[in-house]
C-alpha cells in the first residue's frame, strides 16, 4: 500500500485512485470514508491531475482555516474550474465584501424571524401526502421544502420552485455523469436567464433592500462600484447550488436513518425536543460533503505531506466527522449526543453561510414530520437505494406508513 | 474572581454560532456589528451567564474562544 509519490523525494504515503463521484448503492461513500480513516491519515489520490487527501479532524480543520491555501477551487479534480461561485471562490477582502452582501439573510436573528413560515411550508407539504400512506421523500419533500423556504427567504414567489428545482437538480446530475455536460450547461443557462429576469425587475422596481435579496444585490457595491452580471450570477449560483441540494441531501439521510431505526423514532416521538441534537448528530454522522479541497499558495509541509505550490489538498470531511480521536463511539448515531463541534459545514472563512438556516430547516422539517407521521419504514429494500457521490445525496427514498383514514378516501 | 471570554480575532470568522448558543451574552444580527462587538474582543461574563459562555467556547467551530478566570 505504501508507495513513493512520484516527484516528491522519498516521502511515502498510500497512493490510490478513487473516484468519489459516481452513483453507488446508498451508504457506499460513508463506508469508504471509514475505510480510508482506518487505513491512515494521509493519501495521494491519482485521479485526474492527482491530489492529496487528509482524513483526520484536526488536519481537515487546519486545511480549511489555513491562509497558506486559497479557494480558487474547492473540487480536488478540477483545480481551475470553468464556472464561478461567490463568495466561495474569493479570498481575503474580496470574500468579505461579497459575503457581507448576503449574510443578513442568514443570520441567527433572520432565521428566527422566518421560523413560523418555515414551519408552515413543512406542514403544508407533509399534509399533501400524509393521508396517502406513502411517498418518495426525495422529490415530494426533501427537494421541495428547502426550495420553497429559500424562495420565501430571499423574496421570490414560492411557485418558482417549479422552475428552479429541476434546473438545480440537472447541475448535480451533470456532475456525476447522469446527464451530458451539454444538458447540464443548458440547464445552468436557463437558471441564469431566470435570475436575469429577477435582476432586471429589481433594477426597474426596487423593493426593500433589507428584506428583498435581489434588491440588495442590484444596489450593492464592491470596491465602490455596482456588481457586474458575472458576479451576480456567481452569487446566485452559490445560493442555488449551496442552499438547496445540501438540505435535500441531509433530509434524505436523516429520514433514512429514522426509517431504519424505530428506537430513535420512538425517542423522538416521546420527546420532540430531541430534534435539535438529533439533527446536529445527523449533520456529523452523514457529513454529505465527502471531500473539500483547497489549492496551495506555496511549497510547505502539511501534516507530513510535501505539498508544492498549486497542489490540491483535500479533506475527507465524511471521515473527519467520524474521527475516533475526536468523538466517542464515532460510528454510532447518538440521538442525544451532548453538544459538540463537527466539520459538516466545513470551517474557516468559507464555512457554510447557511448554517443557521440549515439547522432550522432540518429541525422544523423533522418536528413537523413526526407530528404528522410518527412511524414509517422504507417501502423498498435498503439495498435498492442509490446515492450520488461527492456531494452525497440519495436519489430516492420511498417510505410507507399506516394511515388513520383509508388511502384514497377524502378526509 | 471574574470570568472572561476572549475571542481570537485571527480565528473568528463571524459564523455567529456563539450568538446562537449564548444569546444573552453575545448578540449581533449583522455581520458588520459582529466585527466590532465580538471579533478580537474580551467579554466580561456575569456569573449568571457562565453556562452560555461555556457553550460559546465549546461550540465555536473555529475554536476561537478561550475562557479565563481572573483574580480581579
Amino acid at each position: 500500500m505504501e508507495h513513493l509519490v512520484e516527484g516528491r523525494g522519498d516521502v511515502r504515503c498510500p497512493v490510490m485512485e478513487f473516484d468519489y463521484a459516481p452513483v453507488k448503492p446508498a451508504g457506499y461513500y460513508h463506508e469508504q470514508a471509514k475505510v480510508l480513516r482506518d487505513q491512515g491519515p494521509t493519501f495521494f489520490n491519482q485521479l485526474a491531475q492527482g491530489f492529496w487527501m487528509v482524513t483526520e479532524y484536526d488536519a481537515c480543520r487546519d486545511l480549511l482555516q489555513s491562509k497558506a491555501f486559497n479557494s480558487e477551487s474547492f473540487v480536488p479534480v478540477d483545480p481551475d474550474p470553468a464556472y464561478k461561485m461567490l463568495p466561495t471562490h474569493a479570498d481575503g477582502k474580496a470574500h468579505q465584501q461579497y459575503r457581507r452582501i448576503m449574510s443578513p439573510w442568514f443570520s441567527p436573528g433572520t432565521i428566527q424571524r422566518v421560523e413560523p413560515e418555515i414551519r408552515q411550508i413543512a406542514a403544508k407539504l407533509i399534509e399533501r401526502f400524509a393521508g396517502d400512506g406513502h411517498c418518495d421523500l426525495i422529490p415530494e419533500f426533501a427537494m421541495r421544502f428547502p426550495t420553497e423556504v429559500f424562495l420565501t427567504l430571499i423574496g421570490l414567489p414560492v411557485e418558482d420552485a417549479d422552475i428552479i428545482q429541476p434546473l438545480v437538480e440537472d447541475f448535480f446530475r451533470g456532475y456525476t455523469g447522469e446527464i451530458s455536460e451539454e444538458a447540464m450547461m443548458a440547464s445552468l443557462g436557463e437558471l441564469f436567464a431566470y435570475y436575469d429576469r429577477v435582476i432586471a425587475d429589481r433594477q426597474a422596481n426596487p423593493r426593500d433592500p433589507e428584506r428583498d435579496y435581489f434588491t440588495r444585490m442590484v444596489q450593492a457595491e464592491f470596491d465602490g462600484r455596482p456588481l457586474n452580471q458575472e458576479e451576480m450570477h456567481a452569487m446566485c449560483m452559490l445560493l442555488s447550488l449551496g442552499g438547496l441540494d445540501t438540505t435535500r441531501a441531509h433530509l434524505g439521510y436523516l429520514f433514512k436513518h429514522l426509517a431504519e431505526h424505530p428506537e430513535d423514532r420512538r425517542r423522538l416521538n416521546d420527546d420532540l425536543s430531541l430534534s435539535k441534537s438529533c439533527v446536529e448528530e445527523s449533520f456529523r454522522f452523514h457529513a454529505i460533503i465527502w471531500i473539500l479541497a483547497r489549492k496551495a499558495n506555496e511549497d510547505m509541509d502539511f501534516h507530513g505531506l510535501p505539498v508544492k505550490k498549486g497542489d490540491m489538498v483535500s479533506g475527507v470531511l465524511t471521515a473527519a466527522n467520524r474521527d475516533p480521536k475526536k468523538y466517542d463511539r464515532p460510528d454510532e448515531f447518538i440521538i442525544d449526543r451532548p453538544e459538540f463541534r463537527h466539520l459538516g459545514f466545513a470551517a474557516g472563512i468559507h464555512r457554510c453561510l447557511g448554517i443557521h438556516l440549515a439547522r432550522a430547516e432540518l429541525r422544523i422539517g423533522l418536528e413537523e414530520w413526526q407530528k404528522h407521521i410518527p412511524d414509517y419504514e422504507l417501502a423498498v429494500d435498503a439495498a435498492e437505494l442509490e446515492e450520488r457521490g461527492s456531494q452525497l445525496s440519495l436519489l430516492s427514498l420511498p417510505l410507507r406508513w399506516e394511515t388513520k383514514v383509508p388511502a384514497g378516501s377524502s378526509a | 474572581m471574574s470570568l472572561r471570554l476572549i475571542n481570537d480575532g485571527e480565528l473568528c470568522n463571524g459564523h455567529l454560532t456563539c450568538c446562537a448558543v449564548a444569546p444573552d451574552l453575545l448578540s449581533v444580527d449583522e455581520v458588520d456589528a459582529w466585527s466590532v462587538a465580538i471579533k478580537g474582543q474580551t467579554i466580561e461574563v456575569p456569573p449568571e451567564l457562565r453556562e452560555q459562555a461555556e457553550r460559546a467556547e465549546a461550540l465555536c467551530p473555529e475554536e476561537a474562544y478561550s475562557l479565563v478566570e481572573t483574580d480581579q
